[in-house]
């Protein structure tokens, strides 16, 4: 069984890059906790791939935590914030007004939708660490780009960051759950724990919509808010966006154009290219991403449609699963 | 690149490259790392993954047989997409998978007769 011998294989690649690594770590001045890091992020995501069974892995986790001690300091030192059910209690102002313990917040939040909408948990754990990152490192400079018009306002003059603006992260998934979790909170600033199939907000709350948000309901079919005044200039939008699923990126840059003319919104527009990408991406990614085999080739031929082929050195994901070839052969006709 | 051995960056596209290039810019994005420092990481792992292929999983066997479905030869990388798939492990273990993409560099590096 060649899956047996990747765990074993892989680890012994890891530590040799890590051990010829630490010179050059060394020359350009970086610490050696830096390299110790590189490894355990590297095996760590190695692990939560699931590519194989690796030695360092412990006993299966019941949900693959990425060791991040301060949401594990928050749940033990607090009370869980959901009552049986999955109904949030509304929690104290003050835990708001802290953003760690806001962020941690999402974390849990993050999980929750991570589960519910069958988000892979990589995805999740990134997003967990984008929210704690922005609380502890970011928050002014998100405050400056969401007055663009992404962030959300609160009706207490308060404002959740909105951290849409990095229209170059390719990770869109990311970024919904990352916004569904923060309409989640705001919801439960308000005081009221609204279903998500409740699209309505309380009226004193003004989201700006933008395609964003349609995204993610589409994305993650995570009902969003139907909820601003300014419904009525985006409804057609809305149809716009389904055509340009479909149509591609001529019918996007089309909307745009239009957009331009009567949305004074420029986010709106500036949004959309990463949506685009994304799409593409992802079908890209679906025929990229596993079922791959890497390998040298030593003899290919054909006679009439009968291919074969002499395969070397290989790495093979099929399934889910990595093996590992020294030798292999194809037979296939065309 | 010109001097020593050089190693194809194929295998940058597998599970544990990936894994590997995400947390190097993981580290890039904290400014843990310069980016630098990345690219020669990642040229070790080119090495150590072709070595470790060569020397460590030699004596594994993998055939199979699917129905070409595509096939390009391009700059001396062959590249096919089978589809229904039939792969017999080493110990008679066998998996079937719908479609699979090949990606093959030459066993003879460029320059190497």
């Amino acid at each position: 069984m060649s899956n047996n011998i990747v765990g074993n294989a892989y680890r012994d690649i890891i530590e040799d890059v890590i051990n010829s690594s630490r010179i050059d770590f060394e020359d350009s001045g970086v610490d050696e906790t830096t390299l110790r890091e590189l490894q355990l992020l590297w095996q760590e995501r190695l692990t939560m791939a699931g590519v194989a069974v690796f030695p360092w892995d412990p006993e299966p986790l019941p949900e693959p935590d990425t060791g991040n001690g301060v949401a594990v300091n928050y749940e033990m030192s607090s009370p869980p914030l959901y009552a049986a059910g999955g109904v949030p209690i509304s929690a104290t102002p003050q835990a708001f007004s802290n953003p760690a313990m806001a962020a941690m917040r999402a974390a849990q939040h993050i999980q929750e939708f991570a589960r519910e909408e069958r988000v892979p948990a990589e995805i999740a754990d990134e997003s967990i660490k984008g929210v704690m990152k922005r609380a502890g490192l970011d928050d002014a400079g998100d405050l400056d780009s969401s007055n663009g018009g992404g962030g959300l306002m609160l009706p207490g003059g308060g404002r959740i960051a909105q951290v849409d603006g990095n229209s170059e992260e390719p990770d869109l998934q990311r970024e919904a759950v990352d916004r569904l979790l923060e309409l989640h909170i705001l919801r439960q600033r308000n005081g009221k724990s609204v279903p998500a199939e409740d699209q309505s907000l309380p009226p004193n709350v003004a989201i700006r919509k933008n395609k964003r948000s349609k995204k993610i309901e589409f994305i993650l079919s995570q009902v969003d808010g139907a909820l601003d005044s300014s419904d009525d200039d985006d409804s057609d939008d809305d149809d716009d966006d389904d055509i340009a699923n479909v149509g591609g990126a001529g019918s996007g840059a089309g909307r745009r154009n239009n957009n331009a003319g009567d949305d004074s919104d420029a986010i709106n527009s500036d949004l959309d290219d990463p949506d685009d990408e994304i799409n593409s991406q992802d079908d890209e990614e679906n025929e990229d991403s596993g079922m791959i085999m890497l390998c040298l080739y030593d003899k290919v031929t054909r006679t009439k449609n009968k291919w074969k082929c002499v395969l070397k050195d290989g790495v093979v994901n099929v399934n889910g699963k990595d093996y590992l070839f020294g030798k292999g052969t194809g037979e296939y006709e065309w | 690149m010109s001097a020593g051995n050089v190693y194809y960056e194929l295998y940058r596209r597998s599970s544990i490259g990936v894994a590997l290039i995400d947390s190097l810019d993981e580290l890039i994005k904290d400014s843990k790392i310069q980016p630098q420092l990345a690219m020669k990481i990642l040229s070790t792992f080119d090495r150590s993954i072709s070595e470790a292929l060569t020397e460590k999983v030699k004596s594994t066997r993998l055939s199979f047989k699917g129905h070409l479905d595509t096939y390009r030869f391009c700059d001396d990388v062959w590249t096919f997409i089978i589809l229904d798939v039939h792969f017999k492990m080493e110990g008679n273990e066998a998996i079937v998978a719908d479609k699979i993409k090949i990606v093959a560099n030459n066993v003879k590096k460029p320059g190497e007769q």
